[in-house]
């Protein structure tokens, strides 16, 4: 065994424990002493990627901003947008406008910026207008004189054709008689149709010359009602050129004058000509609902909405935008972010027109920046394919999906692709963005800068004073009461503790400002006009108080006996080995029991938790490791002739991590060589299969959580925890932790090998083999590889069948 | 049949009609608080005209020759009739006018003659000798009123005349026979404090004032029963066949 002055060596000093932070070196007192502006600490990598990827124009280059949440990247993003957007042109104004040769076309007019909501105002104030022009022109003496003398001159011929006719035959004593589908015609005598009889008396002649004079006028009947569809096509015609000579009368001034105002536009001025071609066309509308209007009619927006044609829907209405657009779509739903067709119920029938097109967060982006959760977008079904199409294509195609989906078959609008110029920025984890990169060949090609957010930065003098001045620039930003400079080390502390890794700082800019909120919250109680540290460690303690609920119960279980756990004595093949639980965003430690069984076997270390399928790969591979270990250094030249179990004592959910494997080797190592494990100690650390012991996560909630054990049971003075020597700089453990070890009621210890491991933990020399490949007697190696050795005896008298005289032998054996 | 009551005549022929006129003709029995008698003819001429073995019908909308028998005749007068009964009995019942309806051979223009004693009025609707005088009917805001003499069938044409040009805001005018006749006119009217455009006429050749009366072919002609145009059966019978407007006789 090794001397006291060893295990000395490995307990950890107490500065060690905890690296407060002082800034007695700054001259503030308070933060209210220091400037509001505050850097963007340890980013300096991101604002790079960032800058470049808003200053490069080119095809592909949008940003894919990644990190954890909270770190700040909305934020961040929408500062330096606000700062790079405000130098930019505003972009132009988008509208849809009916398309007069395909309707369900409608085409997209593109204008300077405020244009848009001036023709919609304009061309509502023209259907005003010409409402009440075109129905006064129609009821002008002139127009009424014009189309009386057209429709006269028809009637006349009309009339006269047939009256000339009917005298026509009259004179030749034929009468022609209305029947309700036309005319026949019929011999007359004395004003009256010849009967049969009459007509039989008639000599043969005489019958034969009506016969043919009744012939001659039923052609020339025929002949005359042939001619009045042609009559009556040419009234109609010469009635609608004098239609279109008023119309074009009265719709000429409100045109000109409209088209005079956006004479620079011509595509505007085209959009015009065409609407008075159609106005001209469909004058008879303007002349019905403008008589309904004189006649008092109320329902002007109904009258209006039979007008939508002529109307202006302003997609984008970039009147009071300053500089280019910054879009922050909260919802990026497939019909958010492309926009949607909108329908109205009418009679239980849904109509559409192109006034109910509704821009979608692209078109409002439209010209520059559009902000996405990348998270959300892949949530929302169809906005991911739709977002790379239209930045693929540059232009947004307006899509119900119940068509993209054929799950509609009624025509709809197609409305024509608006062409975009945008910026996409995803906000994102590391995690999807990889994903996306390995599993999406297009995400490369579209997202090509990738602005990595780090997660800290290093705990050093001048970076905690950067971070004071990020503390000071929040609290002035959050508009919350100046943090005295201890409570201001105190944060930076406790920001060192959430790392877990007392040389980092957490760049966690949601739990930071969660904490000095808190804190702000806590003095105000207080009616204080400064945070101070002790405001700051009660935010921190109330918070974990209102999460620790669970934790408490496992302390209880275990205080209670109901979870076994020793902290004094000794056992074979029994060790307390430590493991955090996470609940959210809430760690805690939890000691837990390991036991171990070795007995002759085919060199199997059975890992039960996996054998239960409650244990992860993690884990499973740690427990793998212990057999190569095993194998390594006890049975170089043989096969290993060993079954050993090991199993978490009362663990009913599932076991990941390897952190628990040093302790595993330690419970092994015990069965083995049955040498005792003292229970005042428990330990953490996985091992590698030489020995060596690595580094673990979660350490101080670990020590924290056996402490707390101890302490509610009494703290001894003999009570420890041993951690890999890899894990001391990440410890930052609670003041209660540290005045006990000052005190010297409760230790930490920190181990390298598994060797030093068993030491401490058993109090006997662990072993090192000498010149002749021997371990000392004693020792616990020797004892392990004893134990090997004849397990491996034993197995092959198994082989040979003498199982009695090795059973007897190993008894003996033990005793010596 | 002379009744104590008012009775508007309506006469209904094959020649085609429309509701306007049957409108027009309830609503002037509303006015007069009058019952209405609608007669339909089936005229004995064209009954004769279709039992000769040569006879054919000409569509008036697709010109197509048919031949047409007077059984068929018959069956076309039935089914005229009871479509015309059906629909000035609906008028009827909207303006809650007392109807009655009958049919009879004869010929249509000494059939009113012969009724004109019986009644106040006789309404003739409109027929239309070409295809599209029906289209040009509903455009028509002109009632036209010949009045040739002070005789109190005038004076009553006169003052229906009057009251249905106000009614529906019609341009009403008057045709008289002499100057002096239109001093008269001009003065009742201004003593009614109503408008209407007075025009002489020469009232001696018929053929003239038919013409001029097509020439307007206004929504509604008032003629007194006693007025000269109308004497001559030839002419009331043109007057009806070719003017495509309705007739009122008065008396």
């Amino acid at each position: 065994m090794k001397k006291n002055n060893d295990k000395n060596s490995l307990k950890i000093a107490l500065e060690n424990l905890y690296q407060h932070c002082d800034l007695s070196h700054l001259s503030f007192n308070t933060t209210a002493d220091m400037g509001k502006d505050y850097p963007h600490l340890g980013q300096e990598r991101a604002m790079d990627a960032l800058k470049f990827g808003i200053g490069m124009k080119h095809d592909g280059y949008n940003l894919f901003v990644l990190g954890s949440t909270g770190l700040g990247k909305n934020t961040t993003v929408k500062k330096l947008l606000a700062v790079e957007s405000v130098t930019a042109e505003p972009p132009s104004d988008w509208c849809y406008i009916n398309n007069f040769s395909q309707h369900h076309k409608p085409l997209i007019l593109k204008l300077p910026p405020a244009y848009g909501s001036k023709l919609q105002h304009d061309m509502l104030q023209l259907l005003d207008d010409l409402l009440v022009a075109i129905p006064a022109a129609f009821e002008s003496e002139e127009y009424r004189t014009r189309a009386q003398a057209i429709d006269d001159e028809y009637k006349q011929k009309e009339i006269s054709v047939f009256k000339d006719l009917s005298d026509k035959a009259e004179k030749k004593n034929i009468a022609m008689l209305r029947t309700p589908g036309g005319y026949t015609l019929g011999p007359v005598k004395d004003g009256k149709v010849l009967s049969p009889n009459e007509f039989d008396k008639l000599d043969e002649k005489e019958q034969e010359e009506i016969k043919k004079i009744v012939d001659e006028i039923e052609n020339e009947l025929i002949e005359t009602i042939h001619k009045l569809p042609l009559w009556y096509k040419e009234n109609r015609e010469r009635i609608k050129q004098l239609n279109l000579e008023i119309s074009e009368l009265a719709v000429n001034q409100f045109i000109s004058e409209l088209a005079e105002k956006y004479k620079d536009l011509p595509e505007v001025i085209n959009f015009i000509d065409t609407v008075k071609i159609d106005i001209v066309e469909n004058v008879n509308a303007f002349r019905k609902y403008g008589a309904e209007i004189e006649a008092g009619s109320n329902n002007h927006q109904m009258i209006l909405s039979a007008f939508s044609k002529y109307q202006v829907n302003v997609l984008v209405d970039n009147s009071e935008t300053e500089g280019a657009p910054v879009i922050y779509e909260d919802n990026p739903t497939y019909l958010n972010l492309i926009g949607r067709i909108e329908h109205i119920a009418q009679y239980g029938t849904l109509l559409t027109d192109f006034t109910l097109i509704k821009a979608g967060a692209l078109h409002r982006a439209n010209g520059g920046y559009l902000v996405l959760d990348a998270r959300k977008v892949l949530m929302s079904p169809f906005s991911w394919e739709g977002l790379k199409r239209a930045v693929h294509s540059h232009e947004v195609r307006i899509e119900s999906l119940e068509k993209m989906l054929s799950l509609a078959s009624t025509t709809s609008l197609q409305p024509e692709p608006v062409p975009i110029n945008v910026k996409v920025v995803l906000t994102g984890s590391r995690l999807l963005y990889y994903l996306l990169k390995q599993y999406d060949p297009e995400f490369g090609l579209l997202f090509k800068v990738a602005a990595d957010f780090a997660e800290d930065i290093e705990r050093n003098d001048e970076n905690s004073e950067l971070y004071a001045q990020l503390i000071a620039g929040l609290q002035k930003e959050n508009e919350l009461i100046p943090f005295t400079k201890n409570a201001v080390q105190r944060i930076i502390e406790h920001c060192s503790r959430l790392l877990e890794d007392s040389e980092k700082l957490s760049l966690h800019m949601g739990s930071l400002l969660d904490l000095l909120r808190e804190g702000d919250y806590w003095a105000r109680q207080d009616d204080r006009q400064e945070i101070t540290e002790d405001d700051i460690q009660k935010a921190i303690d109330t918070r974990r108080y209102r999460l620790d609920q669970i934790r408490e119960r496992v302390h209880e279980q275990v205080i209670r006996g109901n979870y076994l756990l020793d902290t004094s004595g000794e056992k074979v093949a029994q060790i307390n080995a430590l493991s955090v639980i996470q609940l959210g965003d809430y760690t805690f430690g939890r000691p837990s029991r390991i036991t171990a069984t070795a007995r002759l076997g085919q060199g199997k270390v059975i890992d039960i938790e996996r054998e239960v399928k409650l244990g992860g790969a993690i884990h499973s591979k740690g427990v793998m490791i212990l057999s190569s270990y095993l194998a390594n250094r006890y049975a170089k030249d043989q096969p290993i002739s060993l079954s050993a179990s090991l199993v978490f004592e009362q663990s009913y959910g599932f076991v990941e991590g390897d952190s628990a494997s040093a302790a595993e080797l330690c419970a092994l190592l015990s069965a083995l060589s049955e040498v005792p494990i003292k229970q005042n100690f428990s330990v953490t650390g996985s091992v590698n299969q030489y020995g060596e012991i690595q580094a673990i996560g979660g350490v101080n909630e670990k020590i924290e959580g056996f402490f707390d054990i101890c302490n509610t049971r009494g703290l001894t003075g003999d009570q420890a925890v041993v951690i890999p020597a890899s894990n001391i700089k990440h410890l930052m453990l609670r003041e209660d932790v540290r005045a006990a070890v000052e005190a010297n009621r409760f230790a930490i210890y920190s181990v390298q090998t598994i060797d030093q491991m068993m030491e401490l933990l058993t109090g006997k020399a662990a072993g090192i083999k000498d010149e002749d490949n021997h371990y000392p007697q004693a020792t616990i190696n020797y004892r392990v590889q004893k134990r090997i050795d004849q397990l491996n005896k034993l197995r092959r008298s198994f082989d040979d069948g003498d199982v009695k005289k090795h059973s007897f032998a190993r008894k003996n054996e033990i005793k010596t | 049949m002379k009744s104590k009551h008012k009775n508007i005549l309506i006469v209904f022929d094959a020649s085609g009609h429309t509701t306007v006129s049957m409108r027009i003709a309830t609503e002037l029995a509303v006015k007069m608080q009058a019952g209405i008698h609608a007669l339909y003819i089936e005229d004995n001429n064209l009954l004769n005209a279709v039992e000769l073995p040569f006879t054919r019908e000409v569509s008036l909308q697709t010109a197509a020759k048919s031949h047409i028998d007077s059984a068929s005749m018959m069956q076309k007068f039935r089914a005229d009739a009871e479509n015309i009964k059906r629909q000035i009995e609906e008028m009827a019942l909207t303006h809650r006018v007392s109807l009655s309806f009958s049919s009879m051979r004869g010929q249509k223009v000494q059939v009113i003659k012969n009724r004109t004693e019986e009644v106040n009025m006789v309404f003739i609707p409109a027929t239309f000798s070409t295809r599209t005088g029906k289209q040009q009917m509903y455009k028509r805001h002109e009632i036209i009123l010949v009045y040739e003499d002070d005789s109190p069938s005038s004076q009553k044409s006169l003052n229906i005349a009057l009251s249905q040009a106000a009614k529906k805001n019609y341009q009403l005018i008057i045709f008289v026979n002499t100057d002096q006749s239109k001093q008269h006119v001009d003065k009742i009217l201004r003593q009614k404090g109503k408008h209407a455009t007075c025009q002489v006429a020469d009232f001696s050749s018929l053929d003239e004032v038919i013409l001029l009366l097509q020439k307007h072919t206004p929504a509604l002609l008032v003629l007194p029963d006693d007025s000269s145009l109308v004497q001559d059966e030839k002419n009331l019978n043109k007057l009806i066949n070719f003017l495509q407007s309705d007739i009122l006789l008065v008396r």
